[in-house]
């Protein structure tokens, strides 16, 4: 059996190559033109980019003064570890029979009552 | 692991809006949001279609406030409500019929005073696009806590949106990021005018209370060639008018030759290289003027019903995007970068209102890569393996490059073809029309491009898709073991085609 194996092994290495789970990528993101964009808008990103990069970022127009913000970061907590917390922060509640019957219709078996 | 906070008393006071009441509930959600309750969202998408409603799904499981506004009054956009889903719902069921009347014989059952009921077709599937669209919005959208406003929005700044609610009056809704998801309506034919009687967009041929005994089709393309099979098989009289030289554009031409060739065997007509010059309708006729593409002898059709079928335009007429800045192109659609971002910066844009194909698993892609990308900095759409299907019968499907792409790119191939008529499962269910089609990198043995004609084309090109995302050759596709007996099989012979010889063919 394993010599069956090890000859099969020796004889082809898949094309697929398995890397493991991704990591997202640490450095910033170069803008570029969307890669099904037309001919058109390619050769004219540059203006694309310049009119982008001038004008304001929305999220920095939102005044954020007055509310009060749910959770604070600190250094210390920033340690906190998922397998610290209470289990039901982590832990998905048990399933119900209604909630499986929901899942497996698409939600379609909860319209008329909700959920 | 990642770092979690631990609970703040804020965690668990009561949120403003009912519908994220589930969210508090689970405690999870609140505890990586970035906007309080009273603040303003992280995240409003305009629409609430595939795109909009999966991205809003997406932005609420990652912790950030989200608001979906909808105008439509349901959620699911074009392709729940009158598209993707009541089609596969009138296909399926016309083709249970059209199997009764003249297939159940062969098999050995012998079925008796066959009628159709099209009003009780007609509810059947009314009745799956009911329990879709609302399961997104009773059950998907309050499990994962997303806000949502039915209305129309339109942009009063770029951080704000003012929104006419469906049953009147108005608010206004401040948001960090804005997607725009508003997809796409059908576009009219010149001088035919739709009045969703006789002639009829792909809307009005979901509903029709009659199966009209001439139908034409104008426009040979996925739509088009869906709507003619249900009322062909219902009984009409079907001929697709075409202004190209061949039906289902974007398909490889070697199959599109073999679907239209089964489609005649069914009864279809084509007028391929056809224009239609004018019509009009006279009392419950229409009148259809055609000639020849690049001039010839005009002639004059007559039907009960014209569906106008020419191909669909994205929808962002109404949303204030010249008020704000946000550009489009000539064809209407919002001009973005590879992360979506619109010429305005904290909007993007995502489906049919902006490149690529318009399809509503693209946008649902492109739905998910956009939250992460607002989430996490990054997000990944692979715009070379996005799946078509045409959901006839037969099916087409495919994934990849075709044979006519490939040739234009100077890319040397190989091509590996297996037939159902050499497989045992299609020879058991006696429907063995189609083939499997690959093309393979003529150097490296790599799947560049998969098609399918058969009967379950639809679901087989799932193999295809993974295969090329994972950048799989035909050899490691054709050395996977694939159940016996199973279509599929035909799958993995035409991979075995491609380098070598199928063994049952």
């Amino acid at each position: 059996m394993h010599a069956t194996t090890l000859v099969r092994a020796a004889a082809r290495t898949p094309m697929i190559q398995f890397i493991g789970k991704r990591s997202w990528p640490t450095g910033p993101h170069t803008p570029a033109p969307h890669p099904a964009a037309p001919k058109e808008i390619v050769e004219a990103f540059a203006a694309f980019i310049a009119k982008s990069q001038a004008a304001p970022a929305a999220g920095k127009a939102v005044s954020t003064a007055g509310y009060i913000p749910l959770y604070k970061a600190s250094a210390k907590q920033a340690d906190f570890e998922d397998w610290e917390a209470p289990s039901y922060l982590w832990q998905r509640p048990e399933m119900t029979e209604r909630e499986m019957e929901a899942v497996m219709s698409g939600g379609a078996t909860d319209i008329r009552t909700g959920p | 692991m990642f770092a979690r906070a631990p609970l703040s008393s804020g965690l668990l006071r009561p949120l403003t809006n009912p519908a994220s009441s589930h969210a508090a509930s689970r405690g999870l959600l609140r505890v990586r949001g970035l906007a309080s309750a009273a603040g303003p969202y992280d995240v409003a998408i305009i629409g609430g279609g595939p795109g909009g409603y999966v991205a809003a799904i997406k932005s609420a499981q990652l912790g950030l406030k989200t608001v979906c506004i909808e105008k439509r009054g349901a959620l699911g956009g074009t392709c729940l409500n009158v598209g993707c889903i009541p089609s596969k719902a009138m296909l399926n069921n016309s083709h249970i019929y059209h199997t009764i009347q003249h297939d159940t014989k062969n098999r050995g059952i012998d079925v008796i005073d066959v009628k159709l009921n099209l009003p009780a077709m007609l509810a059947a599937k009314e009745t799956s696009v009911k329990a879709l669209t609302g399961g997104i919005e009773s059950y998907l959208f309050k499990k994962y806590g997303v806000d949502y406003i039915k209305g129309t929005a339109s942009f009063a700044s770029s951080s704000q949106l003012d929104v006419a609610l469906n049953e009147g009056g108005e608010t206004q809704v401040e948001a960090k990021n804005i997607i725009i998801a508003t997809g796409s309506e059908v576009t009219p034919f010149p001088g035919l005018e739709i009045d969703e009687e006789r002639i009829v967009s792909s809307t009005g041929a979901l509903s029709l209370q009659e199966v009209p005994k001439r139908m034409i089709v104008i426009g040979g393309g996925v739509i088009g060639l869906e709507l003619g099979s249900v009322w062909s098989r219902l009984g009409a009289d079907v001929t697709v008018v075409e202004f190209q030289g061949a039906i289902g554009a974007g398909m490889d031409a070697e199959v599109a030759k073999n679907f239209q060739r089964i489609l005649q065997k069914q009864g279809f007509k084509f007028k391929l290289n056809t224009k239609v010059v004018s019509g009009e309708r006279v009392g419950d006729v229409v009148n259809l003027k055609v000639d020849a593409a690049k001039g010839g002898k005009e002639e004059t059709l007559e039907a009960d019903v014209v569906l106008v079928a020419i191909g669909r335009r994205p929808v962002t007429t109404g949303l204030n995007l010249d008020k704000i800045g946000v550009e489009v192109d000539s064809k209407g659609r919002v001009v973005i970068d590879d992360e979506f971002n619109t010429s305005v910066k904290g909007i993007k844009c995502i489906g049919d209102a902006t490149f690529g194909p318009m399809l509503a698993h693209k946008a649902e892609e492109e739905g998910i890569a956009a939250i992460e990308i607002i989430k996490n900095g990054h997000g990944h759409v692979n715009y070379e393996c996005i799946p078509s299907v045409v959901y006839t019968h037969p099916e087409v499907a495919w994934v990849g490059k075709n044979e006519e792409e490939l040739k234009a790119a100077g890319i040397k191939y190989k091509v590996g073809k297996y037939p159902f008529a050499a497989n045992s499962r299609a020879k058991t269910n006696q429907d063995s029309e189609g083939f499997v089609k690959h093309l393979v990198e003529a150097e490296t043995d790599q799947i560049l491009g998969t098609h399918i004609i058969g009967s379950a084309a639809g679901e087989m090109i799932a193999e295809a898709t993974l295969a090329i995302e994972y950048g799989a050759s035909a050899e490691d596709v054709a050395r996977t073991c694939h159940a016996h007996p199973t279509l599929s099989e035909a799958f993995k012979e035409a991979a075995l085609a491609s380098y070598d010889k199928p063994i049952n063919f």
